[in-house]
């Protein structure tokens, strides 16, 4: 999805790819801009029990958990990348002519933001699905 | 109700994780029957389909050498080049006292080979001897009347394979009796015989070198009876018969060309194996776009031609090491085949380090094309005969006095070896590479 939907790739820095998808990164990613709304939003509805929540606190739960989705796959993808294990891609970084590091310097933040973007989407659905099933913030987001 | 909107955000949430993995993976999933070819269990290895498996060498155990056999070739014809010095006879002396056979304590063994049988007179096994043998006295044994160039073949390629090398030393001219030009081509088919049933007890590397030397004596025709007295330079022949990964160590161009007093030419000729050189797609000197399948290796997914409208290009990184051919022979563009509608486009070697293979590449070949580039693209290296071969060979000897540089009827025999060596491998190409584009 990062590199046929966002176009996050670059075929001259293969190995990158290769092992953010043969050592699970592309999955912990995935699993970021899914699980952490959904955690938020659990905890928003069914943990929360302040009866006047308004629109306002919905809206800053929501940044708030994108916030937390960004910074979280920032290190993720950072750890990913730089302390994959993969010795190729070890010994590609440390190549100061290949060009490896410079690109790959800049990934973990275009990450960091489409998850965030996508945590975005995910908590809004999210919330509307959990808002049926809480007794107090049933009013939220609308 | 709400049981419904449950069940709508599992199916919304199943559908996003599901589109955190590849594009390529769903491919693969939707295409179950995919060729042979573009198949792989393992994402790492280089070029690990049918067209090449990874493995680095061609022999899974290369024998060490053991012995080198020689077969000097003594009839009368050959006279000419031991009367006197002459890059012949250093040339056998660099031969028989190689460094590496003296390091190594390689034996060697001599043996002079003519007549009909043929007859083999042997030297020993101490080059010294040999030495004191190449000059006209010392040629004059066996039956210096006659030469059976097949029989030699035949007794040499006998004796190679495993950890032994065969070394036949010749002018290359058959010796056709009264036979005429009909006897040429029933001789160069006994040849290819003579390989065909060698090469299919094993496989077996050909390197046939041409050389000159100084000449100094009577050339007998082949195509009529009489003699001719020459005193000029005359092209001269050694063929090695052995195992490629000994031939490759021991007798490598730089050698040969280095070495070798009056060396011309040289060709090499192998059974394609075809499945063994390391390779992989890379985006070295790359057109267009695409991404690299991650499940399935030398399969590119997303291909779209360049936007400024100058086509679609990649480049196929290859290891050669491993194939005995000069540098010349893997740059040349013209000795790759295409199928589908890519071109090459570029021969280079591969000086940098390329990140992302478990190989080192010694060539990057680059293919494009104009059109849309999805299908396969297969790139071949092609068996080519060296041009030498034709241009060397010649019907006719009447102007023999001052032709220093043609054999008579050379191309019955190179023609055989040519045919053999095609003739026992199903494989016409020396490397294949397939890639799937999408």
């Amino acid at each position: 999805m990062y590199e046929s939907l966002f176009g996050v790739y670059n075929a001259n820095y293969l190995e990158i790819f290769t092992t953010l998808f043969d050592f699970g990164g592309y999955l912990r990613l995935g699993f970021l801009f899914i699980g952490l709304p959904l955690l938020f939003w659990l905890l928003f509805y069914y943990l929360w029990k302040y009866p006047y929540g308004r629109f306002l606190h919905w809206l800053v739960w929501l940044l708030a958990s994108a916030v937390t989705v960004l910074v979280t796959t920032w290190l993720v993808a950072d750890h990913a990348i730089f302390d994959s294990g993969n010795q190729a891609l070890a010994d590609a970084l440390g190549d100061a002519e290949s060009g490896y590091k410079a690109y790959a310097e800049g990934l973990p933040m275009r990450y960091a933001l489409i998850n965030a973007g996508l945590s975005l989407a995910v908590g809004f659905m999210a919330s509307l699905v959990m808002k049926q099933f809480s007794r107090i913030q049933m009013h939220l987001p609308f | 109700m709400k049981t419904r909107y449950f069940a709508l955000w599992f199916v919304m949430a199943a559908l996003l994780f599901n589109a955190c993995s590849s594009q390529s993976g769903r491919d693969r999933k939707a295409a179950p029957a995919q060729g042979k070819d573009a198949v792989t269990e393992a994402p790492s290895s280089p070029g690990t389909n049918l067209e090449a498996p990874l493995k680095t060498t061609p022999e899974t155990y290369p024998p060490a050498l053991g012995k080198v056999i020689f077969f000097l070739e003594n009839s009368e014809s050959m006279f000419g080049y031991v009367s006197g010095i002459s890059r012949y006879v250093g040339v056998v002396s660099e031969l028989a006292e190689k460094p590496d056979f003296v390091k190594e304590d390689i034996s060697r063994e001599f043996f002079f080979i003519n007549g009909d049988g043929p007859v083999l007179t042997p030297i020993g096994d101490d080059p010294v001897v040999l030495k004191k043998k190449l000059n006209t006295a010392g040629f004059r044994c066996g039956d210096i009347t006659r030469s059976n160039l097949n029989g030699m073949f035949q007794t040499a390629l006998a004796a190679a394979g495993g950890g032994t090398i065969t070394i036949l030393i010749s002018d290359g001219i058959y010796d056709i009796g009264d036979g005429g030009m009909t006897s040429l081509v029933t001789s160069g088919k006994e040849t290819r015989s003579r390989f065909i049933k060698r090469l299919q007890n094993g496989n077996l590397q050909t390197v046939m070198i041409k050389l000159t030397s100084e000449f100094r004596g009577n050339y007998f025709y082949a195509s009529r009876k009489g003699k001719i007295a020459i005193n000029s330079e005359r092209p001269y022949y050694i063929w090695i018969f052995g195992e490629s990964s000994l031939l490759g160590k021991y007798f490598p161009d730089s050698y040969i060309a280095g070495e070798l007093a009056g060396y011309e030419t040289l060709a090499r000729f192998l059974k394609p194996d075809n499945g063994d050189l390391p390779w992989q797609v890379v985006s070295d000197n790359s057109l267009g776009s695409f991404r690299f399948d991650h499940r399935v290796k030398n399969r590119l997914v997303g291909a779209k031609p360049d936007r400024n409208g100058q086509g679609f290009q990649f480049t196929v990184a290859v290891d050669f090491s491993t194939l005995p051919f000069p540098d010349s022979y893997y740059l040349s563009a013209a000795n790759y085949e295409t199928e589908g509608k890519f071109e090459v486009s570029e021969v280079r070697k591969a000086v940098k380090k390329i990140h992302g293979l478990s190989f080192t590449p010694t060539h990057l070949i680059s293919v494009k094309t104009m059109k849309n580039p999805a299908g396969k693209m297969s790139l071949s290296l092609a068996s080519r005969i060296p041009g030498w071969i034709s241009e060397t060979a010649s019907e006719d000897e009447e102007a023999i006095g001052t032709d220093v540089s043609h054999t008579f009827g050379l191309n019955y025999l190179t023609d055989a070896i040519t045919d053999a060596y095609r003739s026992v491998s199903e494989e016409r190409h020396l490397a294949t590479f397939t890639v799937e584009i999408q």
